[in-house]
């Protein structure tokens, strides 16, 4: 079930970026609208960098137990 | 017509509803966003003529100034008004109407001030009644979140009237528009900055708005960040440093949202991030820019209202706030699933969706400035709002790992409907962008529907999906909170006293043990004097006396 839908949203990725190649002749101003499919790269890596910086920010530096601020300084 | 001030028929409002029986309370609710409406009309045709200055200590101040950027603002806050009064409609509590229609009064009063003394006036207006609303039974840690919120914002309100004090006391102009960045310039920046939530001033809002009542929280999300904006346009557009901030601002939230649990503080985060956006086009300062940094104020109150609502509605149903307590509700209710996925869809840039317009106007003006890194800086952001409110906390919240709760409260039509009309504006805008475009304060010429625009939209959010489904397994949601700013004044603060009032401790235990010692000192020496008598219960009390004999005479002299 879970296999499906990733392999549907896969090539519904692919099949964009191809429309893209065939029908969008944008003028590219900065050297990464040049790159083929760049929006996509940026949603699939741009989205799994940014949970693992939010996990990593959180278990090492921030995450607090929920009563943290209730108990009072020592 | 009668000319009034739109503000002083909420404040009207806002008294009547605590004195009037449930049924009228109800009507005064829908009307008077309606009469504001009307009366409004009015204002403007003889906005020009009508005596609305008003003067102090021989100062003139001008109460109104209508303009197509107010007015902008003005719209947008009478329908989200209405829409969320209607929300509340079901509520019996009288608190939150006669605190919002303050808030509202006061907002729209804000956005008409012609001048800043004016502005300053409805400011604090709005941080008092705002912080009414902040005021939840059910949750015993909104009295704290409301008492921190209130100290902030007196703190910001001081800052800005330190600045008008320097511009009256040099006779400097008082007017909104463009302000210089000298001293008292500066002052009120950093007023504005905290109002707008900008990181490292922004604490106040993730730790206050989840804190309210689902009903009184949508107000919060909607009018401070919101004239905060409005207040920059005016005086800061094209300041430089906006753009940096506001680029931090949406980095920032992105990051803090995806760490969070509480469903409204997730959001809360979201709209740090999304007024970034509004402040880097304000920034960028061009007429394209502030078109799209207005354009998305009134986008963001609208959809991120829509989510408060949605959220709201599943507070309502089960008394849960945290994604860890919830799960399942798909099951729940279908409509509230729906109308939270426009709301999340709008807030991602989703095609048809009010969010894609406005986000698409804030890229292009980044690429007529050149500024290529906040393009794809933005674009990151975007991809990390639709993760977190259209994939993260849909999917724990109407489908999950957890079971969810077993007793459901029914939600009431007149909420339904207030989700719903809502949408319907989400969806007006982004079908028939050029109709919105005419609101906007400067002529728009952009194409909101091209191949070129539609096709990289839908790349970025499909792969996004895509990522999120990857690494689903390590998603979990978690009994946590995360620190941020607010540590510094809540926790900080304890540290620093203790580090203030460590000499005068040092003092105290110097003069304790001197004391001590010398007391001994003298029992020793009267002892030896007088070898045969129980003397130490006499010494001690013996010094006492000196001492107390001492302060007298030191008291008296002084006092002659």
């Amino acid at each position: 079930m879970k296999r499906n839908i990733i392999i549907t949203t896969l090539l519904a990725t692919l099949a964009l970026v191809v429309s893209e190649f065939l029908f969008v002749h944008e003028h590219a101003v900065f050297w990464w609208q040049k790159i083929l499919g760049n929006h996509a790269l940026i949603g699939l890596l741009g989205g799994i960098a940014l949970m693992f910086l939010a996990k990593g920010l959180g278990q090492f530096f921030l995450y607090r137990k929920e009563d943290y601020y209730d108990r009072h300084a020592s | 017509m009668i000319a009034m001030h739109p503000s002083f028929l909420f404040f009207i409002a806002g008294l009547l509803v605590l004195l009037v029986p449930p049924i009228a309370r109800k009507a005064i609710q829908l009307a008077t966003p309606v009469f504001a409406f009307l009366l409004l009309q009015g204002f403007i045709a003889y906005a020009d003529i009508g005596p609305w200055t008003w003067s102090f200590f021989g100062f003139e101040f001008s109460l109104v100034q209508i303009d197509p950027l107010a007015l902008l603002f003005v719209y947008v806050f009478l329908l989200f008004a209405f829409l969320s009064n209607l929300y509340g409609l079901h509520a019996t509590d009288k608190n939150v109407p006669a605190a919002s229609n303050f808030y509202v009064g006061s907002s729209i009063g804000a956005v008409l001030a012609g001048d800043l003394v004016t502005l300053f006036i409805f400011w604090e207006i709005m941080a008092l009644s705002s912080a009414l609303l902040i005021w939840n039974r059910d949750r015993k840690s909104s009295l704290g979140a409301l008492f921190r919120y209130l100290l902030v914002h007196l703190t910001g309100g001081l800052f800005f009237f330190s600045g008008i004090l320097l511009k009256l006391f040099t006779r400097s102009p008082i007017g909104m528009d463009a302000l210089a960045f000298d001293l008292a310039g500066w002052l009120i920046f950093i007023s504005f900055l905290i109002n707008a939530g900008i990181p490292p001033l922004h604490a106040w809002l993730p730790d206050a708005y989840p804190e309210g009542t689902p009903h009184g929280s949508i107000y919060l999300s909607a009018f401070t960040t919101k004239v905060a904006v409005y207040a920059f346009a005016r005086g800061f557009a094209g300041a430089e440093i906006l753009i940096w901030l506001g680029a931090l601002a949406a980095v920032y939230g992105v990051v803090y949202a995806l760490m969070e649990n509480d469903m409204r503080r997730l959001l809360s985060y979201h709209i740090v991030c999304q007024v970034g956006y509004m402040i880097c086009g304000i920034g960028i300062g061009s007429h394209l820019g502030i078109n799209a940094g207005t354009g998305h104020a009134v986008g963001n109150i609208l959809f991120k209202g829509l989510l408060f609502m949605a959220t709201g509605a599943l507070i309502h149903m089960t008394g849960k706030y945290k994604l860890s307590d919830l799960g399942g509700m798909a099951r729940k209710d279908k409509w509230v699933l729906l109308f939270y996925m426009i709301g999340a869809l709008a807030i991602s840039g989703m095609p048809l969706l009010n969010g894609y317009v406005t986000k698409s106007l804030l890229l292009e003006a980044a690429s007529h400035e050149h500024l290529g890194w906040l393009e794809l800086t933005l674009l990151w952001v975007a991809v990390g709002t639709f993760l977190s409110i259209a994939l993260k906390l849909a999917y724990f919240a109407f489908w999950g790992e957890s079971e969810g709760p077993k007793t459901i409260r029914k939600v009431p039509l007149n909420m339904h409907l207030a989700m719903a009309g809502t949408s319907l504006v989400c969806l007006a805008i982004g079908i028939f962008p050029d109709n919105f475009f005419a609101f906007l304060p400067y002529e728009v010429h952009a194409q909101s529907y091209t191949l070129g625009h539609v096709i990289p939209t839908l790349e970025l959010l499909v792969a996004t999906v895509l990522g999120f489904l990857l690494i689903l397994k390590f998603l979990h949601t978690k009994d946590v909170i995360s620190l941020d700013t607010d540590w510094f004044y809540r926790k900080g603060a304890y540290a620093f006293l203790d580090g203030l009032c460590y000499p005068i401790r040092r003092l105290q235990e110097w003069i304790q043990v001197t004391w001590t010692i010398s007391l001994e000192k003298t029992n020793e020496r009267l002892r030896r004097s007088f070898p045969h008598q129980d003397i130490t219960a006499v010494g001690t009390p013996l010094l006492w006396m000196m001492l107390a004999s001492l302060i007298v005479g030191i008291a008296v002299f002084a006092a002659l």
